[in-house]
């Protein structure tokens, strides 16, 4: 499994800073649209603090969306990939 | 899970629509009888409005006899009065309130039982404006218990069928949602949480996420649907998120 290079985030890649371009990397696994906490920091590298902060700028930037799992994890997936499968 | 739950809601409104279909007809058959043997269309008027308040009033009733009582003892604080923890308990009132109603109308029912004939021959002389004949005062009769009995049957099995296990599910989604939420704000940061809660869709936190289910239906395919909460081999993934974060900051970079 690769990263999608295709998408819009990539495409305005000044935006984001280091860490939320690591985490949007972590959320455009192809196979994969969304990603527990625990696998983005896994993934990632990064400390669970930075992760949420991350997360929540990003949440805040319109860019991730949150949601539940069937088993209740918290779930995080880029809205340009996730938004989609409900519009179609 | 969702199956399950689709499989569920399906037998539900089967079941609630086979019920519908009986009262309709009984309730039908009812209507088509007072048109029948009313003569003039202020008598069918009279008729028709009295057979709906004796359906309401019949349900009111069946309903106060079906409504479930709630056991809301919780099993590990069974035998320790002292521990002391927050939980939120479901309002009980109604339950309360159906408990003494009940017994009230069958303790009067019974104490005033030889009195119920007369109590009835003087409603259906009421309803015939004073005085009645003999089919008159049986029709109105007929009506009075027919539309009273059927309203009292469709208000306890609606309440024992349907709405009882609408108020364990919502209850149980209220105490799982309650419980997540504690669960997750022990997990992530106050900040995540309220951005979690704020953004994430309602239906999500109880149900999952929507998604998941739409694509199911569209057949986009298995692979997709799937969260990872499987681990698959981190490591490699994580050496290829390097080489792609770096493949990105060059390209940045140019």
């Amino acid at each position: 499994m690769e990263y999608l290079t295709d998408l819009d985030w990539q495409r305005n890649l000044n935006r984001y800073g280091p860490e939320e371009q690591k985490v949007l990397l972590a959320l455009s696994r192809d196979g994969y649209r969304w990603r527990t906490r625990d696998r983005i920091m896994e993934v990632t590298g990064l400390s669970p603090g930075v992760v949420d902060s991350v997360l929540s700028g990003l949440i805040n930037k319109n860019v991730i969306r949150p949601s539940f799992s069937r088993k209740k994890e918290i779930i995080f997936g880029l809205r340009e990939r996730v938004d989609a499968v409900l519009t179609h | 899970m969702n199956n399950d739950g689709t499989n569920s809601r399906k037998s539900f409104s089967g079941n609630l629509g086979r019920v519908l279909v009986f009262f309709a007809v009984l309730v039908g058959l009812g209507i088509v009888g007072i048109v029948l043997s009313a003569g003039a269309k202020r008598e069918i008027a009279v008729f028709l409005i009295w057979s709906v308040a004796c359906l309401l009033s019949g349900a009111l009733v069946g309903f106060l006899f079906g409504v479930p009582k709630i056991s809301q003892i919780d099993a590990a604080l069974k035998g320790k009065p002292d521990v002391r923890t927050y939980r939120q308990l479901v309002n009980t009132n109604l339950e309360k309130i159906s408990d003494w109603l009940t017994t009230i109308i069958v303790g009067l029912g019974l104490y005033q039982l030889s009195k119920i004939p007369r109590y009835l021959i003087a409603l259906a002389d009421f309803l015939n404006g004073g005085s009645a004949e003999g089919h008159q005062r049986a029709f109105s009769l007929a009506i009075t218990v027919y539309f009273t009995i059927l309203g009292f049957l469709f208000g306890y099995l609606a309440t024992r069928l349907f709405l009882s296990g609408l108020f364990a599910q919502a209850d149980k989604g209220a105490t799982e949602v309650v419980e997540l939420i504690k669960e997750t704000a022990q997990r992530i940061s106050p900040e995540l949480l309220s951005q979690v809660l704020s953004k994430a869709p309602t239906e999500a936190i109880i149900e999952g996420e929507q998604s998941f289910q739409s694509e199911k239906r569209d057949n986009v395919g298995v692979q997709f649907s799937d969260v990872d909460e499987e681990p698959e081999t981190s490591d490699d993934e994580k050496r290829d998120l390097d080489k792609t974060f770096e493949k990105l900051t060059k390209k940045t970079g140019e």
